[in-house]
């Protein structure tokens, strides 16, 4: 077992997994490592069972599905990027 | 009772820079609230706030806003611990404005243990939004008065928004196999509006030490108030079963070994405990403790007796 590795290998933190592959040459296409260190929104449920390209279209999301007004969102300046995250 | 535009003695402690310690209280499993008496009979000398659990491992239990109210009722300071997995944004606030009613001012945002770890696994799990998202609903709350809908915390247009002065905290796990990763996410959780963060359980101080200093690459050390975690195991029966059952547990070698050849295994577990905690407050500027006694609350002021971090009787409130 090394370092730092949890005691039970079934229950290895899953954000561990979700960074490594976000920082995988082949991702940085879709920039995920920069998405990564990014606060997401929580998902807006009057969004279910609607096109998410057409929610695009309308404007009520952004290209990667962040949510824009008029839907309920904290204040701009509550969500702020995370400066010097990238590891 | 706290006044409605009063924070909470954690918060001004932490903000003057006074080291707090803070402690763990499992709420009963029936509705009977004196079986919560002895264990904050304990809590009465050394502990600044008590975090009131929110059915951890997702088993059945008191609410944390009912427990968390007796223990404010008992002149005790609650740490309203508040998961994402059972309600949604509507509800979770709907029980901040409540608990905030009732004078509660410190609320720890939890992600929340999955429903298949408890005895409800056929049970929704909500999950409306994760442990930075209810931060930042939180701190919305408490600097601009607007609900995660965006509405005014008012009754009435011409009201200004109130804004609940919430001390808000995050959980941390200072053992993974990439510290700098876990260092992100709190890097996140600090940008939500996390004032302080309560670690795991800390076994492995070199795992620490990584984990802290990938912190401060990130910045979060001066923004946020750490406060590792402190489990004294209570056997070495009770340590393996953390190590196998409980995610996120990291007991290096050594340390098992250690517990499981001790004659007196509980008295060595306290001890590796205070070896621990004079390590940490020796290296790191940390801003306080988190114990989790677990059952055993004696073990607290045992703890902190021995540290000389108890307060004499008469100093107490």
């Amino acid at each position: 077992m090394q370092y730092g590795q949890y005691n039970s290998f079934e229950n290895d933190c899953v954000w561990t997994k979700i960074h490594e592959r976000a920082d995988m040459s082949a991702m940085q296409v879709f920039d995920m490592s920069e998405k990564i260190v990014r606060i997401q929104p929580a998902v807006d449920w009057s969004l279910v069972g609607t096109s998410a390209v057409g929610s695009i279209l309308e404007g009520k999301t952004d290209s990667h599905g962040g949510i824009l007004s008029p839907h309920p969102v904290p204040d701009a300046q509550l969500i702020p990027l995370v400066a010097n995250s990238k590891a | 009772m706290n006044a409605l535009n009063d924070t909470s003695n954690l918060y001004k402690k932490i903000k003057n820079g006074e080291f707090v310690v803070t402690a763990e209280l499992s709420p009963p499993k029936v509705p009977d609230l004196s079986r919560l008496d002895k264990h904050l009979a304990h809590y009465r000398r050394g502990v600044d706030a008590i975090n009131v659990l929110d059915m951890p491992s997702a088993t059945l239990r008191m609410s944390s806003i009912g427990t968390a109210i007796y223990v404010k009722q008992q002149g005790l300071e609650p740490v309203m611990q508040m998961t994402c997995r059972d309600r949604s944004k509507l509800g979770m606030q709907a029980d901040l404005i409540s608990a905030y009613a009732h004078g509660i001012r410190n609320i720890l945002c939890l992600t929340g243990d999955y429903v298949t770890f408890g005895d409800h696994p056929m049970s929704k799990p909500v999950y409306d939004m994760d442990s930075t998202n209810a931060i930042m609903m939180v701190n919305q709350l408490r600097k601009v008065g607007k609900s995660y809908g965006g509405g005014a915390i008012a009754d009435s247009a011409k009201e200004d928004p109130f804004k609940m002065q919430w001390c808000i905290g995050g959980a941390a796990n200072p053992a993974g196999n990439k510290p700098e990763h876990l260092a992100r996410v709190m890097a996140k959780k600090a940008a939500a509006g996390v004032d302080f963060l309560q670690t795991q359980p800390v076994y492995d101080l070199d795992a620490f030490d990584k984990w802290w200093k990938a912190l401060e690459r990130e910045g979060v050390t001066k923004k946020v108030a750490i406060l590792p975690g402190i489990l004294p195991p209570r056997s070495h029966k009770g340590l393996a079963f953390m190590m196998q059952h409980v995610p996120g547990i990291w007991v290096p070698p050594h340390v098992e070994k250690r517990i499981r050849e001790a004659q007196n295994q509980q008295q060595e577990a306290l001890d590796l405990s205070l070896e621990t905690m004079r390590a940490l407050k020796e290296r790191y500027p940390i801003a306080g403790f988190h114990i989790y006694p677990l059952a055993w609350t004696e073990n607290v002021p045992y703890l902190l007796g021995e540290l000389g971090m108890l307060p004499s009787e008469s100093h107490v409130a």
